[in-house]
């Protein structure tokens, strides 16, 4: 009877013995980071960005053909060898101009987030955070902007700019998407407003711009990261849609304007799916992944949509059963 | 104590919000008419239920209200209306506030140390390895060994004590003279309330500090506040010495206050009108508590009582007891 309590109490007992030492934690960030690549659904969209951030980022070396050689090759082929997805109406091979697509597309993406991701924040968090005459006038102009019907003002704006190029584009749709975003933080910022860590900061002497930075905006990290993922797929998704409608300089190579190109040249008609099918799939998969890593980042920083624990199989049924006699 | 300048000086302070109603916007004066001194090295104890306008006041005296009438003055100067950010900068090296929720006074993002640092940079000037070295012996002052470790924490590794004591760290970071504690206690666990009141105290004796506690609970008012102001609908209904206040409760909502506590023995005979909260509109007459007063009378509800001095340093607004009226109080209250 003695002897059996005395063998598991000593390894606990040997265990203070260890030295102990100052441990840095990792700061509170990278260990969210790291829980978002432990979804499997925001790790299967980060493998496909990381893809086609590859493409993106190689496309000299993976492309098979010039891009800049126009209609020198035979219309209208079927993928081969040698024209790994076939071959243009125009007699441009596919894969080439997709791999460059990919390369404009993305990086217009990317150009539009950080745009308006940057709008929505600073105007956002200031306005929510000052209050006041400040927010008042910001508030106003978010209103306006987001009564603003979207797509006519941006085909609007696109068709007063002749030819216009990726620069373009990006500056319009970067422009034109920060309003809801912004309004978002805004709401956000404002119920950090009043939080007792940021008016001890104030009390601590701090300026406003410092509490803003310093303060509310470190907490604000899985909202704005948010912000910033619907963003590229916005700007991907937009720049796709102006090229198809045919606004801006047809001669980047880019999805939407593979997608222009194939409807011009009837390749629906003539059964050339080779033609439509890269650049609308890579929309597609691309908005998908965006999406699937924001669905990560939410079942991360969310904990209410955390899954309950699995239990084993014989303790379920038995608390089941258990349930079921209290009549529940 | 008596023969230098008390610390923070309030007079007549009344403070207004706008609250909308179904008929439109109205004023309320959660603070009304509130007079009171502080030495440094002296704590004044503000007793009243939610609503009494305690932590206003609390919340006034760092500005981060403005009064709307009265008069505050803070170190020698006249802070009432001070709007300029460099004023207000200079008054918070001076005043320091400790939050009630120690859960929502620290960044959740930042760690133990990245709170302070900034602080003792911007106040005390150090840097380097100094800033560390004074970083933690702030930590341990308030009772967190070793400091170096603690100040790698975050705060949600941090249990509640843990946490008001970094928030009273961060207080004292500043070096100030005086410390608003706007309830330090009440929503930490019963068995570390006294640690954290005889952490306040020996702060006081060690830094000369001076306290405004704001609490609602009378027994931690008598164990830490030297003088006690007990404050109703905005209006203080009774002050004085902490001891003479709890020993021998003149006005009948101290009674009624001290009876609630748990442990004190003190009952009160008369029976409570009703437990509606205080109108605290603009333009309201007469007594805040006389709704609920067991010795009402017809002048309490017209008239507001003024504060009289009923003992030495032992002040009561109310007219049963300082018998401003010809009419005789209702009930008879003895104090066991």
């Amino acid at each position: 009877m003695s002897d059996q309590p005395q063998a598991p109490v000593q390894p606990a007992a040997s265990q203070p013995a260890l030295p102990q030492k100052i441990r840095r934690p990792r700061p509170q960030w990278l260990q969210t980071l790291a829980r978002v690549f432990r979804e499997p659904k925001a790790l299967i969209g980060f493998i496909i960005l990381a893809l086609f951030i590859l493409i993106a980022i190689f496309a000299p070396l993976l492309a098979t053909h010039d891009p800049m050689q126009e209609g020198a090759l035979p219309p209208l082929q079927p993928p081969s060898k040698q024209f790994l997805f076939g071959t243009t109406g125009y007699g441009d091979d596919v894969f080439t101009q997709w791999v460059y697509a990919t390369r404009t597309s993305l990086s217009i993406g990317f150009q539009v987030a950080v745009i308006a991701t940057a709008l929505s924040v600073i105007l956002g968090v200031y306005s929510g955070f000052k209050g006041g005459k400040v927010d008042a006038v910001v508030n106003w102009v978010t209103q306006v902007m987001l009564v603003l019907p979207g797509y006519p003002l941006i085909i609007m704006i696109s068709s007063y700019i002749p030819n216009a190029g990726s620069e373009a584009i990006v500056w319009v749709l970067g422009l034109t998407s920060w309003p809801g975003a912004a309004r978002m933080k805004r709401a956000q910022a404002m119920t950090y407003r009043t939080r007792d860590f940021v008016l001890a900061a104030k009390l601590g002497g701090f300026s406003d711009f410092r509490n803003m930075l310093a303060e509310v905006f470190p907490n604000m990290m899985s909202l704005v990261f948010n912000t910033f993922i619907s963003m590229i797929s916005w700007g991907i998704f937009g720049e796709a849609f102006l090229r198809f409608l045919g606004i801006g300089s047809t001669h980047t190579p880019s999805w939407g304007n593979m997608l222009n190109q194939a409807q011009n040249g009837n390749a629906l008609m003539q059964g050339a799916w080779w033609w439509f099918i890269p650049p609308g799939l890579s929309i597609t998969l691309v908005i998908l992944s965006l999406t699937l890593i924001n669905y990560g980042i939410d079942e991360v920083s969310n904990p209410r949509l955390q899954k309950p624990l699995k239990l084993p199989k014989a303790l379920r049924r038995k608390l089941q059963a258990a349930a079921g006699e209290e009549g529940m | 104590m008596s023969t230098e300048q008390p610390f923070v000086r309030a007079r007549d302070l009344v403070i207004r919000f706008r609250v909308k109603t179904d008929h439109g916007s109205r004023w309320i004066t959660p603070v009304d008419g509130v007079s009171f001194d502080v030495s440094a090295g002296e704590v004044l104890a503000l007793v009243g239920e939610s609503g009494s306008g305690k932590s206003t006041l609390g919340r006034t005296l760092v500005r981060l209200n403005e009064p709307t009438s009265g008069s505050l003055q803070i170190g020698g100067r006249d802070v009432t209306h001070t709007r300029r950010s460099r004023d207000l900068k200079e008054l918070r090296r001076q005043v320091q506030m400790v939050f009630q929720d120690p859960f929502g006074s620290l960044n959740p993002v930042r760690s133990i140390g990245q709170h302070l640092r900034p602080l003792v940079r911007k106040h005390q000037g150090f840097t380097g390895q100094a800033l560390e070295d004074k970083v933690a012996e702030l930590l341990e002052i308030v009772g967190l060994q070793p400091g170096v470790e603690a100040a790698v924490k975050y705060p949600h590794e941090m249990s509640g004590g843990q946490r008001q004591r970094v928030a009273i760290a961060r207080a004292l970071a500043v070096n100030p003279t005086f410390i608003v504690a706007d309830e330090p206690i009440s929503m930490l666990d019963v068995s570390i309330r006294a640690d954290i009141l005889k952490l306040l105290n020996r702060l006081k004796d060690a830094f000369h500090l001076g306290y405004l506690y704001i609490t609602h609970d009378l027994a931690s008012a008598r164990y830490f506040g030297d003088r006690l102001m007990v404050l109703y609908g905005g209006q203080v209904m009774e002050t004085g010495d902490a001891d003479a206040v709890v020993g021998a409760p003149k006005h009948p909502y101290t009674q009624l206050l001290l009876s609630a506590t748990a442990g004190h023995g003190f009952t009160r005979k008369g029976d409570v009108l009703n437990i509606d909260a205080p109108n605290l509109f603009e333009g309201r007459k007469g007594c805040p508590f006389a709704h609920r007063c067991p010795l009402v009378m017809d002048v309490c509800r017209d008239v507001r009582p003024p504060l009289t001095a009923v003992d030495k340093g032992h002040q009561v607004a109310c007219h049963a007891v300082t018998g401003a009226s010809v009419h005789t109080p209702v009930v008879e209250t003895s104090p066991s």
